[in-house]
């Protein structure tokens, strides 16, 4: 299920005119695969991680 | 006469017909998606986020061969989308299409979250990255990103800065700015970016972390001034703009992501 549905998007990738109508909104077509993407939440979790105690923010909400 | 196995045969056949072949199921099992898939978006129809699953979605289904059906459940900064997803059954037929708040944001604030961000979902793919711009209203009087530091070092407290989302990675954002510039900024939260947007047009909010689809016409009429982009690169559809790092400023660099991530024991195949 999971391989179909990473297949499905990333066949969008040479979709053109959905990447024309993705770049004039102002946003960027990106269909990066599941490692990749995992590898981007974790460096996420990492800084904002970061921020969120070095600024001792979440005390303060 | 007819053997015992004949009339066996006969006797079950409009049975087997009745409920399914044993054939047919097996034809089913494997046909996926054989109903539609919903796609929980943890925000209100018309936000960003919104638009960018249906436009996703829509464009992936003839690939799939099957439909995405996109639910609206906004609430608790994402969160309540986001849980129900976590807490849905891992059959391929519930995903969430959400920004990075509810992923890897929120766990740091309270409430604690009712569901574990890393156990309960896998990420699938990234849809959109969203580029980010630093906006301010115009009669603030400020061009430049060095200004508003300026400005905003000899006014502490002063500058009212929007944040969409009290726990959401602009939030975080306008953290690391006010920290590595040295500057005292009060951030106001909105649940909506479109009442953010219409207090920076009336001058009710001095500036805002924005992304481009939603104030591309504003910003191209002058009616809001986009200081910076935090994308890496310059943005195609605003090409005027300057990135953060080419102004001196790197650490600024981020961008947000819109993705897929499905109940993590959802099956490969």
């Amino acid at each position: 299920m999971i391989g179909k549905l990473v297949q499905a998007f990333q066949k969008l990738k040479s979709d053109r005119a959905l990447n024309q109508r993705v770049t004039e909104m102002g946003s960027e077509l990106s269909l990066t695969g599941p490692v990749e993407f995992e590898k981007i939440i974790n460096d996420d979790r990492r800084r904002y991680g970061k921020i969120v105690a070095e600024g001792n923010l979440a005390t303060q909400n | 006469m007819r053997s015992p196995r004949t009339f066996l045969y006969l006797m079950l056949m409009p049975l087997a017909l009745c409920f399914g072949a044993a054939p047919t199921h097996a034809q089913d099992a494997t046909a996926y998606p054989n109903r539609p898939i919903r796609v929980i978006v943890p925000v209100g129809a018309g936000a960003g986020i919104d638009t960018a699953a249906r436009v996703t979605a829509a464009a992936a289904e003839p690939h799939l061969g099957g439909k995405f059906v996109i639910e609206n459940k906004p609430g608790g900064s994402q969160r309540l989308g986001a849980s129900m997803v976590a807490k849905s059954p891992p059959d391929g037929y519930t995903l969430l299409f959400t920004s990075p708040s509810p992923i890897v944001v929120s766990q740091f604030f309270s409430p604690p979250l009712d569901f574990d961000p890393e156990q309960d979902l896998r990420p699938l793919v990234i849809g959109m990255f969203q580029p980010v711009l630093l906006i301010v209203r115009p009669n603030l009087g400020v061009k430049t990103v060095d200004e508003f530091v300026a400005y905003a070092k000899k006014n502490p407290g002063k500058l009212s800065f929007g944040v969409q989302g009290l726990f959401g990675e602009m939030r975080m954002t306008l953290e690391n700015f006010k920290k590595t510039a040295g500057m005292d900024i009060t951030h106001v939260p909105y649940n909506s970016g479109a009442q953010a947007i219409v207090d920076l047009l009336s001058d009710r909010l001095d500036a805002m972390f924005l992304v481009i689809p939603p104030i591309k016409q504003h910003v191209q009429d002058g009616k809001l001034i986009a200081l910076a982009t935090l994308n890496a690169t310059r943005v195609e559809a605003l090409p005027n703009i300057s990135t953060m790092t080419e102004l001196g400023r790197p650490e600024m660099t981020s961008a947000v992501w819109f993705g897929f991530l499905a109940p993590t024991k959802t099956p490969d195949a």
